[in-house]
């Protein structure tokens, strides 16, 4: 086992498995990213092949559930339920990798404010300041029009806009970690700041930290979402659970189609929800007040 | 003389993560009228979980396993929590806390978190009760009390404040008064002040006292009776007078060797060895016999019973009848 | 409070100067320059370079930003690709729209939120404690899109109790009093899929803050008094629970923007964010910079505004 016994981590493991709705959270997460991992194996087809109406060179569109196609065919004659599965990676790739940038930015920005504090600290925070003021959805769509929509577009715009509450998380956490008496011991024996911050800072906040990137993936997933669905992020012909959704706009489709538009919008809300049940069960187990 | 407040066997336990554990165990003592009753002890030996079961304000976690509360004649124990608050908490028993800077509402002027009480228990206009609460703050002794009543608790100071939560605790007359540590937080000369005012206001309000502290110097000053406990039990209680001239149980002497006086010229105060065990970990037996000097076996197996010697009630078997008799 | 007002102005002159920036940067970087959107497109060819010259395109970038400045205090965004519409007042026309949205899933927030919160709170870890936790959870997790999909086609599609888009109904041509009911129609599907996710965060905000401060002395202290337990609540523990839930105020003026861009289009809402999502589509990338300077501005004194609503809220800072 990684962790120490009666360690801080271990404590925090054994209330986090008394915790109902985060383990069945943490069950379910695992689920989606062992099917993103076998799509391949699991999908029927291809994600982006066309089915063509039995001797005829028409499109097989809007096919109603079946045995061959499990959760019918869209708007132009595509497997739902391949695109479905494939659709899992794209959104486990953008959520991962840009939770990955903006933790990175965010907490680089965070312990270089909270830590050296005066005109470092001002200028990041009205940084931080001026990128929350603008909605975050406005700032994305900025960046994906700007650019021309790629998978990496979107990591990057979402990676870009949602660093702001880590680096504030961070930068709070450094504050109240600094005051630490052997972190003052530490600065006043003369070791480097660099020293300090990665052997003494940064292991006394990244409990906060983990919590933020869960809830920072469960929210970048939403995000990936909205920009598909509004046609700025993922693109046709890759499958991302927020483009699948675009066809519902069509009335035709949102009134008698529901096996296009409701498992995609279905799965996105059960993964949100069950990484949003992992967060909160995180913050609990380390909170020390519970 | 009549008893206002009389408690009998009253055993606390705590849930925690680690097991359940008593918090204080078979605690008796009453408190008649107009008399101030001291309960001594450091931190951990149950002297705050007392009171707090006695107001019913223990933690979630917490719960009374066993015991009766006799408040003015009547067991509050056997009331419904309805009962209680709107008949007992605030009429006819009140409480001042230890930091007055966290007691007080920081959002409610200090006219309305007085006024409350009274429009809450008794039958009058707001106009009387800010007759009422006005007069209450001039007897606390606070300057403009007009302007005050207008004010928020920070905009006073912790002297101040206090008084006011005196004020508050006394504004329905209650027949008996908990302070738990209502000094600690404060200067040394506001202290004093605030120890003559519950000496005066005891006399004018005719109110009982249930004082809890750890400083040995305070108990000497206002108490008339004295409760000492440690770990979670009454281990003595008696006279002050006996109590200070002739103390029993060991752990007792050991405390009042530690106080530092004005007459003895030692350089070193004594201390009692060791500290007090964890609640997850009190030792059998007698819960004091690691830190005394006269532990026998039947100390670290046996808990001793509780013998009267003179005035006082001793928990240790140095008063056992019989070994009292082979030591005379 | 003057001084704590006046610091919190101060601090914003250098934020909305960095989001006239950030606008600026975005628009340069933007295809086509939208700055060359400014030049009225009925002029002829003579005029164009003139107008150039006098947009001070050729200048260097921060001459260039003085005078965008100057051009957008006095309203002027200057002019969409097709046809020559002022881009302004494009937005003008669409501003009270949005505001009305928005505005009513910010009341609807808070007026659904609070309580919810309180009650959850107060029964704390009874099954209707649990119910509210579970759905203010679903409330954050659902992508917004797709509920509001989910409500169009509950409650238009199948069971036709609401409008499924729209703000009006033209053909009707109400007037009077039944012309505001035919907006209030129209107005609750998109109202309430646009607050719920803020409804959900107001909701589980207050709920914790109600919990911190039942474990606050002043708490214990009226419990003491023998008050009962609607005053412990409702005047004890509420006026301080809700200090806090002041500063969501802020927050929540950027979500519900945002929020109004997905509401707005699926709904056919003729506001601000549908505007904005017609000219993703049809590439106008001066209304989109347009609409980020405007909305941010819009941010950035709601969050003023809140802070200061804040100092006044809170007898601690007020005094």
């Amino acid at each position: 086992m990684l962790i120490k016994k009666n360690s801080f981590y271990d404590y925090a493991y054994r209330r986090f498995r008394r915790n109902k709705l985060a383990v069945i959270g943490t069950f379910i997460t695992l689920a989606f990213v062992l099917v993103a991992l076998v799509a391949p194996v699991l999908a029927p087809y291809e994600p982006s092949e066309f089915f063509f109406i039995e001797g005829q060179n028409v499109y097989n569109k809007y096919a109603s559930p079946s045995m061959e196609h499990l959760l019918g065919t869209d708007s132009l004659g595509r497997d739902v339920f391949s695109r479905l599965l494939y659709g899992a990676r794209v959104t486990m790739l953008v959520a991962l990798s840009a939770v990955i940038i903006s933790t990175v930015i965010g907490t680089i920005i965070g312990l270089v404010s909270g830590y050296f504090g005066k005109f470092l600290d001002a200028f990041f925070m009205r940084i931080v300041d001026i990128v929350i003021s603008f909605p975050v959805l406005f700032l994305l769509i900025s960046i994906s029009t700007i650019m021309d929509p790629s998978i990496w577009i979107v990591i990057l715009a979402i990676g870009l806009v949602s660093w702001t509450s880590t680096a504030r998380l961070v930068r709070g956490e450094v504050l109240r970690v600094k005051e630490l008496d052997y972190i003052v011991a530490a600065n006043a024996c003369g070791s480097s700041s660099l020293k300090i911050i990665v052997k003494h800072i940064l292991p006394n906040i990244l409990a906060p930290i983990m919590v933020q990137v869960t809830i920072g993936t469960a929210q970048a997933i939403l995000m990936e979402a909205s920009l598909s669905f509004l046609g700025v992020g993922v693109q046709q012909p890759t499958p991302s659970w927020g483009n699948m959704l675009m066809d519902a706009q069509k009335l035709l489709v949102l009134r008698d189609m529901p096996w296009i538009w409701i498992p995609p919008g279905m799965v996105t809300l059960l993964l949100v929800l069950a990484i949003y049940f992992v967060g909160d069960g995180l913050r609990d187990a380390f909170d020390p007040k519970q | 003389m009549n008893t206002i407040l009389e408690v009998k066997d009253l055993s606390v336990q705590f849930r925690t993560e680690e097991g359940s554990f008593h918090a204080i165990e078979h605690v008796s003592f009453s408190v008649q009228e107009q008399k101030t009753l001291a309960i001594v002890g450091e931190s951990g030996s149950g002297k705050s979980v007392t009171s707090l079961a006695i107001m019913q304000l223990i933690a979630e976690n917490g719960n009374i396993t066993g015991g009766e509360i006799f408040i003015d004649g009547q067991d509050i124990l056997k009331l419904s929590r309805k009962q209680v608050q709107h008949s007992i908490l605030g009429k006819k028993i009140s409480m001042i806390f230890q930091e007055p800077m966290t007691a007080l509402n920081p959002v409610i002027r200090i006219g309305e978190q007085i006024t409350e009480s009274i429009l809450e228990h008794q039958q009058v206009s707001k106009q009387e009760a800010r007759k009422i609460a006005l007069d209450t703050l001039k007897q606390v002794g606070i300057p403009s009390p007009e302007q005050r009543m207008k004010q928020y608790p920070h905009q006073l100071s912790g002297g101040m404040r206090q008084r006011v939560m005196i004020a508050m605790g006394l504004v329905t007359k209650p027949k008996i008064m908990i302070a738990d540590e209502p000094t600690t937080a404060l200067d040394v000369t506001i202290e004093a002040q605030i120890l003559n005012l519950l000496e005066e206001l005891k006399r004018t309000y005719k109110t009982s006292i249930l004082f809890v502290t750890h400083d040995l110097n305070i108990v000497a000053d206002i108490a008339d009776d004295v409760l000492v406990m440690y770990c979670g039990e009454v281990i003595e209680k008696g006279p002050v007078v006996d109590i200070f001239e002739h103390p029993r149980h060991p752990y007792t002497k050991g405390l009042l060797a530690t106080m530092p006086s004005l007459d003895q010229d030692e350089k070193v105060l004594p201390t009692i060895k060791g500290s007090v065990p964890n609640i997850s970990k009190r030792p059998q037996g007698c819960h004091f016999h690691p830190r005394c000097e006269h532990a026998t076996d039947q100390c670290r197996t046996t808990k001793p019973q509780t013998y009267q010697v003179g005035l006082q009630t001793v928990q240790c078997f140095l008063y056992a009848p019989k070994k009292e008799s082979s030591n005379a | 409070m003057v001084k704590y007002i006046s610091k919190r102005l101060l601090v914003s002159i250098p934020v909305i100067i960095g989001i006239t920036i950030l606008s600026f940067i975005i628009m340069k970087l933007s295809p086509g320059d939208p700055l060359a959107n400014f030049i009225n497109p009925s002029i002829n060819m003579e005029d164009l370079e003139k107008s150039r010259q006098a947009l001070g395109l050729n200048d260097p970038l921060h001459i260039q930003y003085v005078k965008w400045i100057g051009q957008v205090i006095r309203g002027n965004f200057g002019y969409t690709y097709s046809g020559n519409h002022s881009i302004g007042n494009l937005i003008l026309e669409r501003l009270p729209n949005t505001v009305i949205l928005t505005l009513s899933a910010f009341i609807l927030s808070f007026v659904v939120g609070i309580p919810l919160g309180v009650i959850g709170a107060v029964r704390k870890n009874t099954r209707i404690d649990y119910g509210i936790t579970l759905m203010s959870l679903v409330g954050v997790a659902i992508p917004s899109f797709f509920f509001g999909l989910l409500v169009i086609y509950v409650f238009a599609l199948l069971l036709g109790i609401f409008p499924s888009g729209g703000m009006e109904n033209i053909r009707a041509g109400f007037t009077g009093f039944a012309y505001y009911m035919d907006i209030l129609h129209h107005l609750v599907l998109p109202a309430l899929v646009l607050s719920l996710g803020n409804i959900a965060s107001v909701s589980r905000f207050t709920r914790s803050n109600m919990l911190d401060i039942l474990k606050e002395d002043y708490i214990r202290t009226a419990k003491a008094k023998g008050l009962r337990n609607k005053a412990i609540i409702y005047r004890h523990a509420l006026r301080n629970a809700l200090i806090p839930v002041v500063t969501i105020f802020g927050l929540s003026i950027p979500f519900l923007f945002s929020g109004a861009y997905i509401t707005e289009s699926i709904f056919n809402w003729p506001g601000m964010g549908q505007l904005g999502i017609r000219a993703i589509q049809d590439r106008e990338y001066g209304i989109i910079m347009a609409l980020n300077l405007i909305t941010a501005t819009l941010v950035l004194a709601g969050n003023l505004v809140s802070d200061i609503l804040y100092a006044i809220v809170d007898p601690r800072i007020r005094h």
